[in-house]
Order: structure tokens, then C-alpha cells, then sequence
């Protein structure tokens, strides 16, 4: 298990005036699953090509274990990277290429044979060793992808948006995967992806990366609780937010006084609350609660997206289809926004 | 009217042309070899002028001088090719430029280049020359012959000079579609910048450079203009010795001339196999 710290990580491409990645740091915890979230183009990709040493920064350090590994090439490094798109050698057999990073290693045939025949049994590819990439599946592919990685035992494994290019049930199924080899292997692994489910459900930690900057790290309920900013709420699928000012506990603005979490900021800030977190229907006399108007309602199939306004200010709210069912557009909603799901940002 | 139906019909016209051009022409030579040529009065169907050829000593020499030649003509032109585009590949300043110098001669014909190394290389060229000038040799026949010389130095360069940006420019548009992913991939499961080059790359440009380098030694096999001009006299290649057959004044030798012609063509596609199975076999392990 390697701890991996990264130190204030920059690098711009060419000529351009905006870094990829810009003073980044970051500690991923030894043999735990970091997620790099971010939208396409944020830089993502580029910090693991950084630590794999495919890419050198322009400033900043990275430590494997304490010690900077920026002198060491690529091979020196046993970060090993999966690639989005598999990138098996076409050329070899779903064994060979499994073996692939042992030949380099100049291990033994009979080493390689037996270390890749646990590889696939792992991932459960034992019959298809002497078969041609082109002759699998999506999803026999990644696997093959993911047994090449392990079966050098990575000091870090690096995961570069493994699942984008696998249907929704080969997702599942990989994800899975990932996870319980992860979990048995304890190998310190960094996920980039820009699925925001994806990275909850995976990861232990979740780094989130936009225009190259890190916005937010922590774990995820951090992300849907207790956000950085607005941009980091949007991401993560917050949509409401109610400029006013904090004081005493309460948060006082036009849609009413609402009681606040302890750990709120106070002064001039913006409310925001996640829409699968407004009660409907409540008590108008309990804390947090007023009356709303339905403006419109969208079907989603599992959800219902309830379009709302209060005193001027439209919000929205998520509630299952079947309580949506009879709700008529103009219809006035009691709402309940509990204290606990409220959070101010700055 | 199916796909199959379509696409052979469509095929069929540039089929036929190269079909009777290229068949037809084989087999009137062929036919020729066995010495039938009723126009001047041979009838009498025999190996004879293969016989000939195949007992005389100078053939062999021819023959190798020949391999030779477009063996280290193709290496040669190969290994250059596959350095210029590795290096033509990356990103760095006059890029357009350095392109553009290396591709320029593709438009330049085979013969204006035997010109130039004639004027460059041969014992009284600009080199010879300037090495006189410079002190370097006492006079300028002491310049190593690199023209009409048993070595055949000047038709490799020749060679070489036109084919490598031939074969570079070809792998070049492979190695931009191959991208630098499949290395990286490799780089970051430990290995270093050459198991990377021999284990990934070289297997991934393989189809490129074997087509490549298959039409150079083809070329460079069967080419005439170039051995006759920067070449020895004895031993000569394999071309220019059919083609003096051909022009013999006896119109009888034209039997062993076309026969000659066979015999370059099987010999060019059994080496050429040959070499294609041996590159599969060891490039790809």
C-alpha cells in the first residue's frame, strides 16, 4: 500500500495561457479508492499522466510514500494507468497481452504463465487466453485491460474513465469489479471520471476538479451536504439557492426564517437545499415549513421533478411519481425544508 | 442488385486493365521464355534459355548483387524512415518546415537523383573535389569509389535518398492514426523507451511498413535505370543484364532476356514472401 501525495501539481500544454492542472494537491490514502471527478477537459486525465510520469509537471512535487518520484520514468514508477479505451495490443492474445508487463519485467515463462492464469481467473476470463482482442466483448476487453494492470501489482493503479465506453449493465458490472478487486487487493487506486454516481458509489474519497482547479475533496455525502460553493453544488445535482443573510442560527430571507444546522456561516450568504430533500405535504406549522405553488411538474421515471415558486422565488423539488400523480399545476404545496438538509454557502 | 454484385462491378473495369495489362503481359513473356516466338521462326517449345541462364556463373553474381542491393537499400531505407517519422511525429518548432524538406524529393524522379549523386559522389564529382581542395586527398581519384563500384554504394544512397521519405511518409500517417496511447499504456506497465518502441509500436506499424518496404524491394529488385547508370559493368544487376540480353543484336538471345525476366519476378516475390514471414515471425514475438 503506497501513500501518494501530490504538492501544488501545474502543467499548461504548449502555448496556452490556462494551466490543465493548476497547483493541485492532494493526499490519496494508501490502499483506498480516490475518485478525480470532474467535467470533460478539466484536467483529469492530465494529473494521472503526471503520476504515471507519461507527463512531466511544470511545478509542484509528487511523493509516493514520501519521496518525490518527479526523477523516476515511467517504468521506474509502478503507477500503472488503465485507459479509457483498453488500449489492448491488437496484435497479441487476451494471455499475452495479459502478460504483457511481466515479459517487460523479464520474468520467467513459467512466472508469467502461472501470474496470468490467476489474472484471469480473477477476472473471470479463464477460457479466452488465446484469444485475439478483436474477439471480445466491451466488457471482455476492459477486463483484460484491468488484469494486465493488476498483474504487475501496481504500487498505484490509475483509472482513466474505465467504464465511460461500457453499456449501462457492463458498467454495473465493471464497477463492481473494480470495487471488490480493489477492496481484496488494497491497492491505492485513483479514478478519473466525470460521472458524478460513478465516483459516490466507488469512491472512499472524491476530488473535484474543474478548469483544473480542485474545488472540493472529501467524501462524498461532504459533496451533497455541505458543499464548497455553488459550482461545486450544481455539479453534484443542487439546484435551488435563496440569497439572504444568516444570523442566530436562522436564516432569514424571502421565502421565510429558516432554523439552521449549528455549522452553517453566518452573515450574508445563499440558502440552498437539495430538491430530493423538501418534504411535501407538511405540517405548515412545523419548523422550516410554507406554502409554494406548483408551476409544473416533468416525469423522469423513477422521480417526478416538481417545479416550485414561493414569494417570487421558483425552486424545485424531487418526489416519486406516485405522489406526484394528482398534484395539479397551480395547486398550493405545504413544504418543509428539515434543518438538517439546509447549508449556507459564502 | 446485392453489394457483392456492386462493389464486383464496379471493381471490374481497373480489374480487367490491370488484370490483361499485367497477366497478359506475363504470359507473353512467359511464353517467349520457352522460346516461342514463331515471328522470328522459333516454334520449338524448351527450358533452354532457362537452362543457360541457371548454368552460367554470372547470373549468380547478378543475383546477389541484386538482393544485395535492395536488401540494404530497404533496411537501410526502413530504419531512416521509421527514425524521420518517429521524430516528424512530435510536436516542435519548424515542424511544417522540416516536413516539407523531407517529403520534397518524393517529387523528384528516380533518374535526377542518379544524376545528382553522379555529380556529388563519383571520383569526379563535388565531393571528390572538395576533398582535393581541402587537402584531403592528393588527387581526385584517390576519392573512395561510391559509383560504378562492386560495393554499390551510390545506387543504395540513390535508393535511399528517394525511399525514405517514400516509406517515412506511410508511416508517418500510421503512426498519427496509432496515436501515442498504446506506448504510454506500455511506458506505464514498465516498459522502457525501447521494449516500448519493439513491443508496441513496431508490431502496430508492421502492416504499414511491410507494404512499404515490400513495394521498395520490389522496386528496387526489378529497376533498371539506376544499376545502369551508377552501376559496375561486371557483375550487373539482374535488370540490366536482361535488358542487354533484350537488346542483343541477336534477335535469338530474346528467349534468354525474357527468361531473365521471369526468373526476376519469381525471385522478387519469393524473397519478398520470405522476408514478410520472417519480419511477422520476429517482430511480433
Amino acid at each position: 500500500m503506497t501513500n501518494v501525495v501530490l504538492e501544488n501539481l501545474t502543467k499548461t500544454y504548449g502555448q496556452a495561457d490556462v494551466a490543465a492542472v493548476d497547483n493541485i494537491s492532494l493526499t490519496l490514502k494508501s490502499g483506498a479508492l480516490t475518485a478525480i471527478l470532474g467535467p470533460s477537459g478539466c484536467g483529469k486525465s492530465t494529473i494521472l499522466k503526471m503520476i504515471a510520469g507519461l507527463l512531466a509537471p511544470e511545478a509542484g512535487d509528487i511523493k509516493f510514500d514520501g519521496r518525490s518520484v518527479l526523477n523516476q520514468k515511467p517504468e521506474q514508477r509502478n503507477a500503472v494507468m488503465m485507459f479509457q479505451d483498453h488500449l489492448l495490443f491488437p496484435y497479441m492474445t487476451v494471455a499475452e497481452n495479459i502478460g504483457f508487463g511481466l515479459k517487460m519485467q523479464r520474468q520467467s515463462k513459467t512466472e508469467i504463465q502461472t501470474r496470468v492464469g490467476e489474472l484471469m481467473e480473477l477476472v473471470q476470463l479463464q477460457d479466452l487466453g488465446s484469444r485475439k482482442p478483436d474477439a471480445l466483448s466491451g466488457g471482455q476487453q476492459q477486463r483484460v485491460a484491468l488484469a494486465r494492470a493488476l498483474v504487475v501489482k501496481p504500487k498505484i493503479l490509475l483509472l482513466d474513465e474505465p467504464l465511460s465506453n461500457l453499456d449501462a449493465h457492463l458498467r454495473i458490472e465493471m464497477r463492481d469489479l473494480i470495487k471488490r478487486l480493489q477492496q481484496e487487493m488494497k491497492i491505492t487506486t485513483l479514478f478519473v471520471t466525470h460521472d458524478q454516481e460513478e465516483a459516490v458509489i466507488l469512491a472512499e474519497e472524491i476530488a473535484l476538479v474543474i478548469d483544473g482547479r480542485l474545488r472540493q475533496s472529501g467524501s462524498a455525502p461532504v459533496f451533497f451536504e455541505r458543499p464548497k460553493d455553488e459550482t461545486v453544488t450544481r455539479f453534484f445535482g443542487g439546484c435551488n439557492f435563496v440569497d439572504g443573510v444568516a444570523r442566530d442560527g436562522h436564516f432569514i430571507c424571502p421565502l421565510a426564517t429558516f432554523a439552521l444546522p449549528a455549522d452553517c456561516r453566518t452573515g450574508k450568504g445563499r440558502l440552498t437545499f437539495r430538491p430530493e430533500n423538501i418534504r411535501l405535504n407538511a405540517d405548515l406549522s412545523a419548523e422550516n415549513s410554507f406554502s409554494a405553488i406548483l408551476i409544473s411538474k416533468t416525469y423522469l421515471g423513477t422521480q417526478t421533478r416538481l417545479h416550485l415558486a414561493a414569494a417570487g422565488i421558483e425552486f424545485e423539488a424531487l418526489t416519486n411519481p406516485g405522489e406526484a400523480h394528482n398534484l395539479i399545476d397551480g395547486a398550493e404545496l405545504p413544504v418543509q425544508l428539515p434543518k438538517n438538509s439546509l447549508w449556507v454557502l459564502g | 442488385m446485392s453489394d457483392r454484385w456492386k462493389i464486383a462491378l464496379l471493381l471490374a473495369p481497373a480489374v480487367l486493365v490491370i488484370t490483361c495489362l499485367f497477366l497478359g503481359g506475363l504470359a507473353l513473356g512467359f511464353a517467349r521464355s520457352l522460346n516461342y516466338m514463331p515471328l522470328i521462326g522459333l516454334n520449338d517449345i524448351n527450358l533452354n534459355a532457362y537452362v543457360s541462364i541457371l548454368s552460367s556463373s554470372g547470373f549468380y553474381k547478378s543475383l546477389l548483387l541484386t538482393t544485395y542491393i535492395s536488401f540494404t537499400s530497404t533496411l537501410v531505407s526502413c530504419v531512416l524512415a521509421i527514425g524521420a517519422a518517429m521524430i516528424l511525429r512530435r510536436s516542435f518548432i519548424g515542424k511544417p518546415i522540416a516536413s516539407f524538406l523531407f517529403q520534397v524529393n518524393l517529387t523528384v524522379p528516380h533518374l535526377v537523383g542518379a544524376i545528382g549523386i553522379l555529380y556529388l559522389f563519383s571520383q569526379s564529382g563535388f565531393f571528390a573535389r572538395l576533398a582535393y581542395e581541402f587537402e584531403l586527398i592528393s588527387r581526385p581519384a584517390d576519392f573512395p569509389a561510391m559509383v560504378f563500384d562492386p560495393a554499390a554504394i551510390g545506387i543504395i544512397l540513390q535508393y535511399v535518398w528517394k525511399e525514405v521519405p517514400f516509406i517515412g511518409v506511410i508511416l508517418l500517417a500510421n503512426m498519427q492514426t496509432i496515436g501515442a496511447d498504446y506506448e504510454a499504456a506500455a511506458r506505464s506497465l514498465g516498459a522502457n523507451r525501447w521494449q516500448s518502441f519493439r513491443f508496441v509500436l513496431l508490431p502496430l506499424i508492421l502492416p504499414g511498413l511491410l507494404s512499404a518496404s515490400m513495394i521498395v524491394f520490389a522496386f528496387t529488385f526489378g529497376a533498371y535505370e539506376i544499376p545502369a547508370l551508377l552501376g559496375q559493368n561486371f557483375p550487373s544487376s539482374l535488370p540490366v543484364l536482361a535488358y542487354d540480353t533484350f537488346t542483343d543484336v541477336d534477335l535469338t538471345a530474346r528467349p534468354e532476356a525474357m527468361a531473365l525476366a521471369m526468373i526476376i519476378a519469381l525471385a522478387s516475390a519469393l524473397l519478398i514472401a520470405g522476408y514478410v514471414k520472417l519480419a511477422r515471425r520476429h517482430v511480433r514475438q
